[in-house]
């Protein structure tokens, strides 16, 4: 068997990239503008009439509106983001779940499909049943759906594509790498499931033999896995290690990146995607190949 | 400094003791110290309910051996975070009197780390999801010590009996022996003069019916397979410490 | 405190007994190692070990002290006391080893439940290395015989953790006194049989600690449903229901073997982990000497660059 012990190397010199495109990095404390007409957004603060930032990070403008986004941030949710959370406690009537985020967000008994039926009344024994539908420790996929006034979000899973998570496993990315698109539920050509939770969870899985349609109420909150094949079993740890190295390398995570990065490691065994060399050279492969289709 | 109690002098010093010349044995087997066998186990008397207050209690006694233990519980335990399953709490603690040197009041590393040892041979043999929230606290009490590995297993063995005095309800009984490896030749039981003289310990916990081994603590340098041939060997023990076991719980009904 | 959800449980055991775990690897297969030695100046030895993001600082320091031998009786160092209760010779040093988990790294590390980790693993620490099992020789140590020697205080800083702690621990361990220096120590006969030592200076004069080749390596094994893996993540930990812990020599000696956990197992199934932690030990420790051989030849020549904790 074979045990690497690597001794730390010197960093490769970053390609200049000030050509590319304009950032504008600014420090807490500096001043960004002193113009009256613009906005502030996230990020900043004013003093005096002019807008100052409060974060490390890139200014963005967006018509009128100045903001700051940081480098490095726990994940901020805004209503209608897809998040994958972990459950951490059941409480009376609700469960609180765990995002990535400043404060754990909360789940309410009214904001899931309770078995029976969508329009099915809450019942008390459903409060004293919660655990059996989430219990702690649980991996849910939710929408968020508001805001309680101290700043934790409300999550909902009344749509069949939430809910309890199974046949997979979760990777964690920094959350500024998940960029919001149209849809967050993808299926990989190798038969794979993706669900990129905005808050840097994101879980892949095997694509189910059921639809969640087709789900009994009792199959809906079980936690038993289906059948899962070697093959598939593998694609799943290949897709994972993939994510993985996108991640070190600071990519942007969307469907298409991932399905280039996974044709790029097919040559390699799924173990050998841990190397630190064999990551470089698939992510070279796949920027080169958005870059490409960028430029169609 | 302890301020509750009244301590003895700040420096005190252990007599100073003259050596003792071992007389050289003379038996056939000429590998262990007063004749005993490779594979002989002091006799062992264990008594149930000896403490009337706990929910059980046993009492531990081979030749220089006396171990007592008391058992609480099931009851609800403040520790309890919201699970389905009961937790065991285990104090293990050498009476200051016990040992060749007085050891202190308060507990130390060594008698943290046997707590916890103790506290994992147990887990897989107590049926824990049967006592949800609750806690099943065991106090053992070393009150003469000769070989401290021996001396753990022994206290395995007894808190056994303690727990099924108790009426908890348990997979198995859990049996535990002790061993170390004197002149290449794996010796069972050994007593704190042949645990000084050789370096490796190895101490087994084992639960008898169910075949499966529940601790194993093992110090010193051994080769791999004489470390297997003391499984092998300590295993045995463990079944003949069973029926010693079960003897002892049916005499006393 | 760290979740996991049935189902993930699940998908991990059935992966273990497929031989695909989660990142792929097989049952016995490591994570990669990045290893560095001599990285803090001020200990007289020093090693940084890190395994995918568990990350291990060891700092060496070598002291002065009393032989404390079994005739006094002083209760106010307890660990050291421990570590005597086991030696009754008066001609031989010390190891004291502790450990520190850093609240930084895991919510498991903050408050109470940080001081049982870390008495659990120093005790685990002192008893593989204090002794002949340890593989350091403690005779060499002494200084002047009944009265002084070298006591080797090993410390150890968990900065991140991943998963496998002690097997990264024991390993940065094992090279950390590989780059220990003890200062050289000449006694001088003042009469009435009274010795005084003087400590050179010299940086060069100081010599390695003797035996730090039979300095033992742990391997973990963690049995997950009925098959057992090497080299845990830090979720593939929670799904663990018994560890064994199986300290190895170069030379294939088992020279400590501790289980823990709430689980129980086969005889057989001891029999095997003994066996293969045999193997894999061997391996770790010829792939790590290798390492610090290449290490040392890079050091001695011209541009010596630590990177410490730049990267």
């Amino acid at each position: 068997m074979e045990i690497i012990f690597n001794t730390p190397s010197a960093p490769k010199e970053t390609e200049n990239i000030e050509n590319k495109q304009n950032f504008h990095i600014v420090t807490p404390g500096e001043q960004i503008t002193s113009d009256p007409a613009f906005m502030r957004g996230h990020g900043t603060y004013t003093q005096e009439d002019v807008v100052m930032a409060s974060v490390a990070g890139v200014v963005e403008r967006v018509n009128k509106l100045i903001s700051v986004k940081p480098l490095r941030t726990r994940y901020n949710a805004e209503i209608g983001d897809v998040v994958v959370g972990r459950i951490t406690e059941v409480a009376q009537k609700r469960w609180k779940v765990d995002i990535n985020g400043k404060q754990n967000a909360i789940l309410l008994l009214s904001s899931v499909n309770l078995p029976g039926g969508v329009q099915r009344r809450k019942t008390e024994l459903d409060e004293l049943n919660m655990k059996s539908f989430f219990s702690e420790g649980d991996l849910i996929g939710a929408e968020v759906q508001a805001f309680f006034h101290d700043g934790a979000s409300s999550l909902h899973t009344r749509n069949l594509k939430y809910g309890k998570l199974r046949n997979g496993s979760l990777v964690v990315v920094p959350p500024a790498l998940v960029r919001r698109c149209k849809s967050h539920f993808y299926t990989l050509p190798c038969g794979v499931d993706l669900i990129l939770g905005l808050n840097g969870y994101i879980f892949v899985s095997k694509h189910p033999d059921k639809k969640s349609e087709e789900l009994s109420p009792e199959e809906l909150y079980s936690n038993k896995n289906e059948e899962i094949t070697f093959y598939q079993r593998s694609a799943i740890a290949r897709v994972c290690n993939c994510i993985k190295a996108l991640a070190k390398h600071y990519m942007y995570i969307n469907d298409s990146i991932i399905i280039y990065a996974y044709e790029a490691s097919l040559p390699y065994k799924i173990s050998d995607l841990l190397h630190d060399d064999i990551c470089e050279v698939i992510v070279e492969k796949a920027k080169l190949q958005i870059e490409m289709q960028q430029t169609l | 400094m302890d301020k509750r109690r009244i301590n003895g002098p700040e420096i005190s010093v252990k007599p100073i003791e003259k050596k003792s010349t071992q007389p050289k044995n003379n038996k056939d087997d000429g590998i262990r110290k007063n004749n005993r066998s490779v594979d002989n186990i002091r006799p062992i008397f264990i008594k149930p309910n000896v403490i009337k207050k706990a929910n059980g209690s046993a009492y531990y006694e081979a030749e220089n051996i006396k171990i007592i233990c008391g058992v609480y519980g099931p009851r609800s335990s403040k520790r309890s975070m919201v699970s389905d399953e009961g937790t065991i709490y285990c104090e293990f603690k050498f009476a200051p009197f016990s040992c060749n040197k007085r050891c202190g009041y308060i507990r130390n590393a060594q008698e943290r780390e046997y707590s916890l040892i103790i506290q994992q041979a147990f887990l897989p043999a107590i049926r824990l999801n049967l006592y949800p929230k609750s806690s099943i606290d065991i106090y053992v009490t070393v009150l003469e010590n000769d070989g401290t590995t021996a001396c753990l297993a022994a206290a395995i063995t007894c808190i056994s009996i303690a727990l099924t005095d108790a009426g908890i309800q348990m997979y198995d009984l859990v049996a535990a022996a002790s061993a170390t490896c004197i002149k290449g030749n794996i010796c069972l039981d050994p007593d704190a003069s042949e645990e000084n003289d050789t370096n490796s310990k190895f101490m087994l916990s084992y639960m008898p019916s169910l075949k499966q081994v529940t601790h194993v603590l093992c110090t010193g340098k051994m080769e791999a397979e004489q470390s297997i041939e003391a499984i092998g060997i300590c295993i045995d023990a463990c079944n003949s410490i069973k029926t010693v076991m079960d003897h002892c719980l049916i005499n006393s009904h | 405190m760290a979740l996991i959800s049935p189902s993930e449980k699940d998908f991990i055991t059935k992966g273990i007994e497929a031989d695909m775990r989660n990142d792929g690897r097989s049952r016995i297969a490591y994570r990669d190692f990045t290893i560095e030695t001599g990285i803090v100046s001020q200990a007289s030895g020093s090693c940084r070990l890190r395994l995918s993001k568990t990350d291990v600082l060891i700092g060496v320091k070598v002291e002065i002290g009393d032989i404390i031998s079994n005739t006094t009786s002083d209760n106010n160092n307890e660990q050291e006391q421990d570590i005597v209760n086991n030696q009754n010779e008066s001609d031989k040093g010390r190891i004291v080893c502790s450990v520190e988990c850093s609240p930084s790294a895991s919510r498991d590390f903050e408050g109470k439940g940080a001081n049982d980790i870390n008495n659990e693993l120093s005790q685990i620490m002192n008893r593989v290395l204090n002794g002949p099992q340890g593989g350091i020789d403690l005779k060499s140590l002494c200084i002047i015989p009944g009265a002084q020697c070298w006591i080797i205080y090993v410390d150890v800083l968990v900065l991140d953790y991943d998963g496998n702690l002690l097997d990264t621990i024991f390993l940065a361990t094992r090279a950390a006194l590989q780059n220990t220096r003890i200062p050289k120590t000449e006694i001088q006969d003042i009469g009435n049989g009274q010795l005084e030592f003087d400590i050179s200076d010299d940086i060069e004069d100081a010599e390695k600690i003797k035996g730090w080749e039979d300095v033992p390596v742990t391997v973990s094994l963690n049995k997950i449903g009925q098959k057992y893996i090497v080299d845990a993540t830090a979720m593939e930990e929670l799904c663990t229901d018994t560890k064994i812990i199986i300290a190895v020599n170069r030379n294939g000696e088992i020279c400590a073997m501790q289980k823990s956990l709430y689980g129980s197992l086969n005889p057989s199934l001891l029999t095997e982990m003994i066996r293969t932690a045999k193997d894999i030990g061997k391996v770790l420790i010829k792939n790590l000497d290798t390492t610090l051989e290449h290490e040392q030849v890079m050091a001695s020549r011209a541009n010596n660059k630590k990177f410490g904790f730049f990267i």
